[in-house]
């Protein structure tokens, strides 16, 4: 059992760790939510170069 | 060669960085420009290699692209400009484009002309050749205009203009390897581009030739500007020019002086505001050289498609009931095909799940992947089916220019809200996810009207959405499901109109901007893009599902299985509290359901919709879970029946007015954490997302409870 | 002998019905409304035609340069046009 114990406390942990970091990376920059999204290249995402509206 | 533009990018940052270059090899900067609608897009996919996605709506592009491409011994690197009608100083999008040709100086500017529209399409190319930057025209859909009997003669356009024009047809990349060829030429200085060749009239000629002398009085400042072009704007009263000159001329008072005292002479002469007399010569040079270049061949009777089916889709009163028809078809043809193949990979899903049970001791980790992992990711990936096929069939509107239409007949809709008729197309893609809808809010020049759209975009049903409104339909209106699905997808609309008009009415009034906007003509998407959109957004869909659903999964199991009940305890009270409410996250649904008890839901849907601020699908994901742990602790058997709609269904306190209740809680409040950071960055501050995150929640909780205490009331419940 | 100049009725755009062609004669808008007409292709002596009204009459679907346009009403209200036949 003990073994078990140890590999789903790791598993836990490091989904937490993933799950924070990618909120924390969400919200800093939060086009990266699009990163995965198939639509990304025809919409409006882009260089950082873009400032949005005051 | 032609590597996929972002993995060249990629490694060519990795290998140079920002500066460095192999020696001996050269580096290009292509800026690629056009109208919307011009098919600039298609050209640059093609040139780029990188795929993207086509559409027929005008505004989309709001920023630049970029991409570099390794062409033999050449780095090109090629820039997508906003497509822009002119380049003017109202909008943002033009003084990028403008800003971006000034500042950044790229090697040449390929122009992308819809060939059966020369006469608009030119007068941008025109603006450019001002800007004095090196033009190569593309007459782009050459196959439409000469299926319409229309022959243009490049080489006689190219020597009145002094550019060089390329005939081309984006869409099936004709002509992009000879434009190309002749962009390089031009970069490289072997083929030339008249910087100027343009002439507006003898009078304007007199007043540009006066200003110019003026503005080279401070010889720094020819170094920085193309003094042609700001000779030009200053005349149209530009206000960016106007602006330039006052930070960075040295004697601009005489500049701006000069500029006032010949504006007004012009003016007085042609008895007309400047900006129109300069727009008016354009026009009239453009107009001469059309008629030297452009012959109409054969009096060919085409058919007018696009006029045809505009007679119906845009007819007064038939415009909107067919727009939601339109809407509906999709959602039944998802539904009719995309449910068996559900089920289907969810019994794909369910004999893992008896798989891992059979071959692993029983356990924290057996538990870990079945009740957390499989129940989790693989309750939000049995939807994948019907989200691909809903988003396919969204794209599919929006390739052929069906979209743009509907922002024509929803204008005046939107008005009476409120809002502007662009306001649609941010809509339209917040239907789809409203990360990208909120940044594509840009479209809205008038700042009060952007900020309301943003706040309101999210409550459309979106891709994450769909799926739980999917599968709570599914358990609780088996029979109905497309209806009340399309009723929901319905009321999203609703609800951010009139919260919308509640916005303009009291915290964002203003003023309505300008609706001129182009009606692109119809287009039939081609079977390649159809299958790039089915597979990218698969691919996004298991992404999301393999990573954050996962991890999400992982953590929201954790929480509803630990603290275990200790097994020996004295302690009478912790007795007869079933397990999961001992746990972390059992113990804070208790804590909130007894406030949820008045929209009917308890602490499982508590729990589920707080995991669910993270992202919507992982709503699935919590009840999956819950139920998961819950059958296996009441039986000790591996959870069988996998699927939560039907788990859902057999819940004795749930009723289908609860299931309603919940829909709309889902659809209204807070935005998943994504649109949350994009809503700040956007608008530059924590306030907004607070705000939204505040008033969805509040406006979700007082309608959930609304609906269902009526409902209970009417004898509805059950 | 004078020439008789013809009576030509100038007209608001919005008041155009649909299906009907015209010239433009003045636009009396101003900022950036005028640019975008100007952009668009809406200039003194330019043919166009009215295509369509949407539900209310509001927006109205033009013709002008060779394509087609959508305006509000409150904008075509700025354009004045001669009715041609």
């Amino acid at each position: 059992m003990d073994w078990q114990v140890i590999i789903v406390a790791a598993v836990v942990i490091a989904s937490a760790i993933a799950l924070f970091r990618h909120f924390h990376k969400t919200v800093k920059k939060p086009e990266s939510a699009c990163d995965s999204c198939s639509m990304k290249d025809q919409c409006s995402i882009g260089s950082s170069e873009n400032k949005p509206q005051p | 060669m032609n590597l996929p533009a972002h993995r060249v990018h990629r490694r060519f940052r990795r290998r140079h960085g920002l500066s460095g270059l192999p020696s001996g090899q050269k580096f290009y900067r292509i800026a690629l420009a056009g109208n919307p609608n011009s098919g600039k897009t298609s050209v640059f996919n093609a040139l780029t290699g990188q795929r993207q996605h086509i559409g027929n709506y005008p505004g989309v592009t709001v920023e630049k692209k970029s991409g570099i491409v390794q062409i033999d011994d050449k780095l090109v690197e090629f820039i997508d400009l906003p497509g822009t009608y002119s380049l003017s100083a109202y909008s943002l999008e033009e003084v990028v484009s403008r800003d971006f040709v000034l500042n950044e100086k790229p090697d040449v500017v390929v122009d992308v002309l819809d060939s059966s529209n020369l006469e608009r399409h030119l007068y941008l190319l025109l603006q450019f050749q001002e800007l004095g930057v090196p033009i190569v025209g593309a007459l782009n859909m050459t196959d439409e205009v000469e299926a319409k009997g229309v022959k243009i003669d490049s080489e006689q356009l190219s020597s009145i203009l002094g550019i060089p024009f390329v005939k081309t047809v984006g869409s099936t990349g004709a002509g992009i390897e000879r434009l190309l060829e002749v962009a390089l030429k031009v970069a490289e200085g072997q083929l030339s581009s008249q910087k100027r060749h343009l002439n507006y009239g003898k009078q304007v000629e007199l007043a540009h030739e006066a200003i110019i002398d003026t503005l080279m009085l401070d010889e720094s400042f020819k170094e920085r500007y193309s003094l042609h072009w700001i000779a030009v704007k200053l005349l149209e009263k530009d206000q960016d020019a106007i602006r330039k000159i006052e930070n960075e001329h040295r004697l601009s008072a005489i500049v701006l002086q000069a500029a006032k005292d010949w504006r007004e002479r012009l003016e007085r002469e042609f008895g007309e505001d400047c900006e129109v007399i300069i727009g008016e010569q354009r026009y009239a040079y453009i107009h001469g050289a059309i008629k030297e270049t452009v012959k109409i061949s054969r009096r060919r009777q085409v058919v007018d498609f696009t006029e045809n089916i505009d007679r119906i889709v845009l007819n007064r009163f038939l415009g909107i009931p067919i727009f939601l028809g339109v809407m509906f078809v999709i959602y039944q043809i998802t539904f009719k095909l995309g449910n068996p193949l559900s089920d289907g990979v969810s019994i794909v899903f369910t004999h893992l799940s008896l798989f891992l049970t059979r071959i692993l001791p029983s356990g924290p980790l057996q538990e870990l992947l079945t009740n957390g992992i499989i129940n989790g990711v693989g309750g939000v990936l049995t939807f994948l089916p019907l989200v691909v096929l809903l988003f396919l069939g969204l794209s599919f509107l929006e390739d052929t220019g069906y979209l743009s239409r509907a922002a024509f007949v929803m204008d005046k809709f939107f008005h009476i809200f409120g809002l502007h008729g662009r306001s649609f197309i941010p809509f339209m893609i917040s239907t789809g996810c409203a990360v990208p809808g909120i940044m594509s809010a840009r479209v809205l020049a008038n700042q009060k009207d952007r900020k309301v759209t943003i706040l309101v975009s999210p409550l459309m049903m979106c891709g994450a959405k769909a799926p739980v409104v999917a599968m709570l339909v599914a358990a609780f209106f088996p029979d109905h499901a497309t209806i009340i699905f399309w009723s929901i997808w319905l009321f999203g609309w609703l609800m951010a109109f009139v919260i919308a008009l509640i916005f303009k009415q009291s915290l964002f009034r203003g003023a309505q901007t300008p609706f001129v906007m182009e009606l692109p003509p119809y287009r039939l998407p081609t079977l390649k893009n159809v299958f790039i959109h089915m597979w990218g957004k698969s691919s996004e869909y298991i992404k999301k599902a393999g990573t954050v659903i996962l991890a999400a999964s992982i953590v929201v199991w954790f929480l509803l299985s630990y603290p275990k009940v200790p097994t020996r305890t004295n302690d009478v009270s912790v007795e007869n509290i079933p397990a999961i409410e001992y746990s972390f996250g059992g113990q804070l649904g208790k804590m909130v359901e007894p406030v949820l008890r008045w929209a009917g839901f308890d602490w499982k849907i508590g729990i589920s919709l707080i995991a669910g601020v993270a992202a919507k699908e992982v709503i699935i994901s919590t009840l999956g879970i819950l139920y998961g742990i819950e059958a296996r602790l009441s039986t000790d058997q591996p959870h069988v029946d996998f699927m939560v709609k039907n788990e859902i269904g057999k819940d004795q306190n749930y009723s289908p007015l609860m299931a309603i209740a919940l829909m709309v809680f889902i659809m209204i409040y807070i935005p998943c954490i994504a649109t949350l950071a994009m809503v700040k960055k956007e608008l530059g501050s924590w306030k907004w997302p607070l705000f939204q995150a505040g008033y969805t929640l509040l406006v979700a909780f007082i309608m959930a409870v609304g609906i269902y205490q009526i409902g209970s009331l009417l004898g509805l419940g059950g | 002998m004078s020439a008789k100049i013809a009576e030509c009725k100038v007209v608001q755009l919005s008041e155009v019905e649909s299906g009907k062609p015209f010239r433009i004669v003045r636009i009396s808008a101003g900022g950036e409304i005028r640019r975008r007409l100007l952009d668009i292709g809406f200039i003194k002596n330019e043919n166009g035609r009215v295509i369509r009204e949407a539900l209310l009459k509001d927006p109205i679907e033009i013709e002008i340069k060779g394509s087609k346009v959508s305006l509000r009403r409150s904008e075509a209200r700025l354009i004045d046009v001669e009715e041609l036949d």
